[in-house]
């Protein structure tokens, strides 16, 4: 029995140090907030963001606000609590959570905004964001031509209560709306989601089953106006969208969504830590506070180049 | 008494009419009180002083830069920083070109409306006449005004419209035909070095038969 004894505290003793030398060798925690963990975009931020911090010696915290501010200020007062090194955020919302960064901040803790910005200046150590409206453009533009310049047409917004949305729809219709011949038939907010989208496309084709076109917010959605326009039988309709994950990458290749704009998530993520780390470091912030990264045109001809929102 | 009040509010309603006040909305007031950027109200100076003096300055000669295209060696990052222009290396990049040339077709059937163009070395090139720009070379060439002007993608946007609009402006009665020899100065954005001569489609900020 003593012998037992011995050797429990003797395991315990080991892994106590094994704990400690792990703990050492580890230059502490950087928290990663995105919006959800299950949908393709917001996953691929995560898993970048959270592959840079480890290799660069850090441990991670990765969790989700679903997009709701006061579950984001939670999690910020926990990671605040916890004394975590850094904050990579995908923020829920870009003038709410001015106040959450800023607390952060006040706390010594940095903190790189990725994807969605706040509207203040002079806080964030980095707002990493998309040229969501050059995506737009380029979208729209390439839309224009396959319907050819004149026809009917849907605009299925991802979410208008998101700013980078918003940004998308205005470019779309800054292209559209120079084109007298197309007419913007129905237009309904989809909420970024697929169900949302097929449902939004199953109505507005009974009501109009002349449309010729559907320009949709992001990927999701034009995937579940696809899945609707193939239950019609309506492989004649040009869909567009944006985001560039795997499923859309797919289904370019397979002759469905006919073009959309690849945002780079992964290196967003990648370069917020890199910052984080520059700044914990060596105490220098990024030359420009506001950086746009542009979303990759992608058809048919370069799909092949796209995997988990990374462009090779 | 109620006739009074209402004699001397028609008055007053009246009075600020014809002192040249305007009654706003809401919405109207809140953009007059922040606009959205004071660079939108000065399009024309910024065009005619700053983009087109840049242009001037700086415009290459479209065959000498097809050349240079033209060598299966070409780095694009090289000759962008020699004979372009971008704000960071994640946009596209605009070169500043100018142009002597005949005008060898005009299509109009798109409203993205083009002068295929044949230069003096006999290379094609198309110039855009619209009425339908279709992108923001002109607005990305210029070296005065940045995104971080106005660190708004839709405002910077607007901007980037209303910079190709006034482009436009400028062509307006201008009619085109086949055989007629035009010089140009203007900007085309790419973002790698163009496949061919035929794909370089320059915006113009002056075009001049």
């Amino acid at each position: 029995m003593k012998k037992l004894t011995v050797l429990a505290l003797a395991a315990a003793t080991a892994s106590c140090f094994a704990f400690n030398a792990q703990a050492a060798s580890s230059k502490g925690t950087i928290a990663i907030f995105v919006n959800a963990l299950d949908n393709p975009y917001y996953a691929a931020e995560a898993a970048g963001a959270k592959r840079q911090a480890e290799a660069m010696g850090y441990d991670t915290l990765v969790l989700a606000h679903d997009e709701d501010v006061k579950k984001q200020n939670e999690l910020f007062d926990n990671a605040i609590g916890q004394k975590v090194k850094g904050i990579i955020v995908d923020c829920a919302d870009s003038t709410a959570s001015v106040a959450a960064v800023q607390k952060a901040v006040d706390a010594g803790i940095p903190v790189a905004l990725i994807n969605r910005e706040i509207v203040k200046d002079g806080i964030a150590l980095v707002q990493l964001t998309h040229n969501n409206f050059q995506a737009g453009s380029d979208v729209a533009n390439r839309f224009v031509e396959l319907m050819g310049e004149k026809g009917d047409y849907v605009e299925l917004t991802c979410s208008l209560a998101d700013n980078n949305c918003v940004t998308r729809s205005k470019a779309f219709h800054q292209v559209l709306d120079q084109y007298p011949d197309m007419k913007m038939i129905a237009r309904q907010d989809c909420k970024g989601a697929l169900l949302p989208g097929k449902q939004a496309m199953d109505s507005i084709l009974q009501a109009n089953p002349n449309i010729k076109g559907v320009i949709c917010g992001n990927g999701p959605v034009a995937l579940g106006a696809i899945a609707s326009l193939k239950n019609a039988g309506r492989n004649d309709v040009v869909v567009v969208g944006i985001d560039g994950s795997n499923d859309e990458m797919a289904s370019i290749k397979a002759g469905e969504l006919k073009a959309t704009a690849m945002l780079q998530a992964q290196e967003l993520a990648v370069q917020g830590v890199k910052a984080v780390d520059e700044y914990l470091n060596n105490g220098k912030k990024p030359e420009k506070e506001r950086v746009m990264h542009k979303g990759i045109f992608i058809d048919k001809t370069n799909a092949d180049r796209v995997k988990d929102f990374l462009y090779q | 008494m109620k006739k009074v009040v209402m004699l001397l509010t028609t008055w007053g309603v009246v009075s600020l009419l014809l002192c040249g006040f305007r009654i706003v909305t809401k919405e109207e007031f809140k953009q007059l009180q922040t606009p959205e950027s004071p660079l939108l109200s000065q399009i024309a100076e910024i065009f005619d002083r700053d983009l087109t003096g840049q242009l001037r300055d700086s415009a290459t000669d479209i065959d000498d830069l097809i050349e240079l295209f033209s060598d299966p060696n070409a780095d694009f990052g090289q000759l962008c920083t020699q004979y372009g222009y971008r704000q960071s290396p994640d946009i596209q990049c605009n070169f500043p070109v100018k142009l002597k040339g005949q005008i060898k077709s005009v299509n109009t059937q798109s409203r993205r409306g083009t002068l295929s163009v044949t230069t003096p070395k006999g290379a094609e090139v198309k110039v855009k006449i619209g009425p339908v720009v279709g992108d923001t070379a002109l607005r990305d060439v210029l070296k005065s005004v940045s995104y971080l002007d106005f660190n708004d993608q839709t405002v910077y946007g607007e901007f980037g419209e209303k910079i190709n609009a006034y482009c436009l402006k400028k062509l307006e009665g201008k009619a085109f035909e086949p055989g007629e020899s035009i010089e140009v100065l203007g900007a085309f954005s790419s973002w790698d070095v163009p496949g061919s001569p035929s794909m370089i489609q320059i915006a113009p900020a002056e075009l001049n038969k």
